[in-house]
């Protein structure tokens, strides 16, 4: 029992240490936003300012390039998403002895430089007529991210009770049914875990994207781009709204699930209140 | 092939087969072939190319074995990278044990939430962040002076330590979230009878929790350590002329030599030899592919 | 299937095949280019077609959203920029993309025999661009330091600027006429010093000249490779003993301004951009030409050998080279503009900072990068890596 509450207590502490090191940057980076020095620091301090909120009010072209990356990214989950998914179908079920190789050549793009899959992919399609932009951004970015999304599948794949699939099968349900009914609903987590990453993965992408951007300019490589004349706390502040909106988010998330859970509880009672009465009505009438 | 029809009946097995064929052909091997060409040719400048001496040679790849900085670099960058995803994992199995296991519902989804936050922000900036933190004259050895725990700062960016502390954390989610989907198909009621039967917290974890979470720790360890070998931006921005990555090397025959002939051999061995480690480390740990892919 | 009836196939076929398709591409690629030379008529039709549009690669920060309204107002062409943060990034986009997809592109000019080469620029038309308006002396610069390639003339050059010596003036004070490249090896800096790899050996190669303890002068070795070796072994030699004092190697802006603001660095051979914005945020920092010489480089446009709005493109340089938009030009980016008049219009800071930078004779000493060649790149790389791992 005291060992228990030994364990309990190291896993709050740990938490606790663990989410400092996780939040430590962003506490950094945040706080520089409000630092006048045009060098994103919190050393030295120079002097307190929003200044760089409306310098990244100005900026079109880091807005513009965010909606490119929203873009790319939802591009790149619809592409890689359902690659990867078949991906792990097809590996696990595959009885051969060329397993290890077909793997090994599933994985390699994870391997690969992003700068020989972004050029390699600009060369191949050139001749078809496909130069860099945003096409080119999505089928380069998914060749590697779909192995992401195997990889994570096929974990969650592994544990996976396959005589649910015969038992449905078995009982008549059909192949599309059983598919949706049973193999999709169990993989859910894992490909919802997937399509973050691979948003994620989408989203901070430099080196590959930045060979088939053709025109269009996502927001890592305009911050990339930063570097030759000095990246400015304005871009903490794009990082630092992005951070909010998301908390935000969460927040009206989880106050609109504690009112409908509140209200689902108030119409339980309303309903059992209603069943007792008419319980009440109809005792004294038989009675 | 049978499995799958059986499985799926043909119009789904048809999608699969289509879409993982299509992904592996069109979208990773052709380009490959691309640069496996490239990689076996000398770097001519276009004119020359399919003159007389545009011939395929093996000198890209034996470049490496008469450079020693180079070898020591790539030796250095797979232990470095085995390290990374040993204290990854580490790091990671508490948050995603206690994830699966021990919180519920709501306060799982808030932390999940916080994990991810971090990661809005691009890498780049993240590793910049830490790059202010641990610099000369940054808020961590300004903190360190004013608690009186060193009386000079730290140059924590000259060694491997920056390289390191960086790469743990730009791959805290490839850990977590495979840790985290193997173990949350465990019955909780396993534990709680390994637990009634008096067996200590470690033992628990190393003869109930691991084993059922192998291909997740697996798969993490494989992702974490692939992106450690791959990785440019952590060591270009936190490492020091003396923690150099095989992957800047490569980066610098592109860019600064632009020798995209010699850049493609050097990519090409870093790819073979890391799968050679895998499968080697899969065979020392007994997993097999099967434990991943069943 | 196709590939696998290929595979069969015997060798000999295959490289034929090979050749074809190479060979192929490469004349295509070739009668564009002729094409695109060639007669007014294509492509005024071409440029009708178009509907008046250009395509810049320009470098990060260098046109802002201003400059390119204030293009498109006074000549009603839509100017398309995209940025690029590296010459390296540049030089690997255009050669990806085979010399397509933009119109004008930004080399500095020791760079620009290499894109020749590669078959990725072509001549601009002397009596479509306004040279008239580029101060005389960085147009032979420009024309003799890379950007004239077989008598035809490929660079407009736009800006220069220089790589010298940036300095803490409290902890570490230097003084033009005293100041040099060995300055940085100082024992008391040790530990707090930042430099390039491959320029830093530059530096120390023009120190080490000026000492007399190189056999031939740093010119020679960038045409020579024997001189050049004889030279940077014994410049690598010290480089290596130095190396302790570095605290830091830069590779861009950035991370040339984070060594002095926040990682402890007292001085350093840096790029001009990099001490003025120090300056001019009000640190004590400075930056002065050692007696050395600077090393200068020049920037200019270049047209791409696939452009395909080859008048938009000779207009988007003829409104650079107006005195207003050189200076604009020049007070965004903190370098110098080779637009005649355009440093009339100058703020008082950009003034101020080209004074103290280059007084004396300083500007009649700068060392501007000789033409570097593909063999010597490489060799450069080689010793910049010993330099990096010592």
């Amino acid at each position: 029992m005291s060992a228990q509450r030994i364990a309990d207590v190291f896993t709050r502490a740990y938490l606790g240490v663990f989410f400092l090191y996780l939040f430590l940057p962003l506490i950094v980076m945040g706080v520089a936003t409000f630092n006048s020095s045009r060098f994103p620091t919190v050393t030295p301090w120079q002097e307190t300012t929003l200044k760089w909120f409306s310098a990244l009010a100005a900026d079109n072209q880091m807005w513009d390039a965010l909606w490119t990356s929203f873009a790319v990214g939802l591009g790149v989950i619809l592409v890689a998403v359902p690659i990867g998914v078949a991906a792990a179908l097809f590996l696990s079920d595959l009885q051969t002895r060329a397993k290890p190789f077909i793997y090994g050549v599933m994985v390699s793009p994870l391997l690969t430089p992003g700068v020989i899959i972004g050029i390699s992919t600009l060369i191949f399609w050139r001749p078809y007529g496909i130069t860099g932009g945003y096409l080119l951004m999505v089928l380069a970015q998914s060749s590697f991210i779909a192995a992401y999304v195997m990889l994570m599948v096929m974990a969650r794949m592994q544990r996976f009770d396959r005589t649910l699939e015969e038992a449905a099968l078995d009982l008549g349900a059909t192949h599309l049914q059983t598919f949706r009914r049973v193999t999709l609903p169990y993989l859910r987590p894992s490909m919802l875990a997937a399509c973050l990453i691979a948003f994620l993965q989408s989203f901070e992408n430099y080196n590959t994207t930045i060979f088939v951007r053709g025109i269009d300019t996502t927001l890592t490589v305009y911050i990339a781009s930063k570097v030759r004349t000095g990246v400015t706390p304005a871009v903490n502040a794009l990082g630092l709204i992005l951070i909010s909106v998301t908390i935000l988010a969460a927040i009206v998330y989880e106050i609109r699930r504690r009112r409908e859970l509140a209200a689902t509880a108030a119409a339980a009672a309303r309903a059992r209140a209603d069943e007792k009465a008419e319980i009440a009505a109809a005792v004294p009438a038989t009675a | 092939m049978s499995v799958l029809l059986q499985r799926y009946g043909w119009a789904l097995t048809s999608i699969i087969v289509g879409l993982t064929v299509l992904w592996v052909v069109v979208l990773v091997v052709l380009p490959q072939i691309t640069m496996i060409d490239y990689s076996l040719r000398p770097n001519l400048p276009l004119p020359q190319r399919d003159g007389p001496n545009d011939v395929l040679t093996w000198a890209n790849y034996t470049t490496l074995a008469g450079n020693e900085i180079h070898r020591t670099i790539f030796v250095k960058t797979i232990w470095a990278s085995a390290l990374v995803t040993f204290l990854t994992f580490l790091v990671c199995y508490p948050i995603a044990y206690h994830l699966a296991q021990v919180a519920t519902g709501p306060r799982a989804a808030l932390l999940v939430l916080l994990l991810i936050i971090p990661f809005w922000i691009n890498e780049i900036l993240r590793t910049f962040a830490w790059w202010i933190i641990l610099a000369y004259s940054g808020p961590l050895n300004i903190a360190l002076m004013a608690l009186g725990f060193i009386d000079e700062p730290i140059r924590y960016l000259s060694g491997n330590s920056g390289v390191i502390i960086g790469m743990v954390y730009a791959y805290i989610l490839f850990m977590v979230f495979p840790l985290y989907n193997a173990m949350e198909s465990l019955d909780r009621n396993q534990i709680e009878a390994a637990r009634d039967l008096g067996a200590p917290v470690w033992r628990i974890h190393w003869r109930i929790i691991a084993p059922h979470a192998k291909p997740g720790i697996a798969t993490g360890c494989i992702m974490t350590f692939m992106l450690a070998a791959g990785s440019y931006a952590v060591p270009a921005l936190l490492g020091s002329p003396g923690s150099r990555w095989f992957t800047e090397i490569i980066y610098n025959w592109f860019f600064e030599g632009g020798n995209w002939n010699q850049g493609a051999a050097y990519a090409f061995i870093l790819l073979i030899l890391c799968i050679v480690f895998i499968f080697a480390m899969m065979r020392v740990f007994r997993v097999g592919l099967g434990d991943i892919a069943k | 299937m196709s590939k696998k009836t290929m595979d069969r196939s015997s060798l000999k076929t295959q490289r034929a095949a090979r050749t074809f398709t190479r060979r192929t591409l490469l004349q295509t690629a070739a009668a564009t280019g002729a094409i695109a030379a060639a007669g007014p008529f294509v492509i005024n039709s071409k440029a009708l077609s178009s509907s008046g549009e250009v395509k810049v690669f320009a470098w990060a920060g260098y046109f802002s959203d201003t400059m390119m309204a204030d293009f498109e107002k006074k000549t009603g062409i839509k100017g398309t920029r995209v940025e690029f943060g590296s010459n390296e990034e540049q030089m690997n986009t255009v050669k990806a993309n085979q010399g397509k997809g933009f119109d004008l592109i930004m080399p500095t000019i020791d760079r620009v025999p290499q894109y020749v080469e590669e078959g990725l620029l072509q001549p601009l038309d002397d009596s479509k661009v306004n040279f008239d308006n580029v101060i005389g002396g960085n147009l032979s610069g420009s024309d003799g330091g890379g950007g004239k390639v077989g008598g035809k003339r490929y660079v407009a050059p736009t800006d220069w600027g220089t790589e010298a010596l940036t300095y803490n003036m409290e902890k570490a004070p230097l003084t033009y006429g005293t100041a040099s490249y060995g300055d940085m090896w100082n024992p008391d800096y040790a530990g707090k010093v930042t430099c390039r790899g491959h320029s830093g050996l530059v530096g120390i190669g023009l120190y080490l000249q000026d000492a007399g303890k190189l056999p031939h002068t740093m010119r020679e070795a960038f045409a020579d490779e024997k001189k050049m070796v004889a030279n940077y072994d014994i410049i690598l030699a010290f480089a290596t003993k130095a190396k302790p004092s570095i605290a830091q190697f830069w590779s861009n802006e950035n991370e040339a301004q984070g060594a002095f603001r926040t990682n402890g660095v007292v001085i350093g051979q840096t790029w001009d951009s990099t001490g003025a914005r120090l300056w001019d945020e009000g640190l004590p920092i400075r930056y002065v030409a050692p007696k050395e010489g600077a090393l200068a480089w020049i920037e200019g446009f270049g047209m791409l050998s696939g452009a395909e709005n080859i008048e938009e493109a000779n207009a988007f340089i003829n409104w650079y080279y107006t005195p207003e938009v050189g200076a604009m030009y020049a007070s965004e980016t903190k370098i110098n503009s080779t637009v005649k008049g355009a440093d009339a219009l100058l703020p008082e800071f950009n003034k101020k900072f080209f004074a103290a930078a280059y007084p004396g004779d300083a500007l009649d000493k700068l060392w501007s990068w000789p033409i570097q060649d593909a063999w010597f790149i490489s060799k450069r790389n080689e010793y910049a890596e010993k330099f990096l791992a010592a």
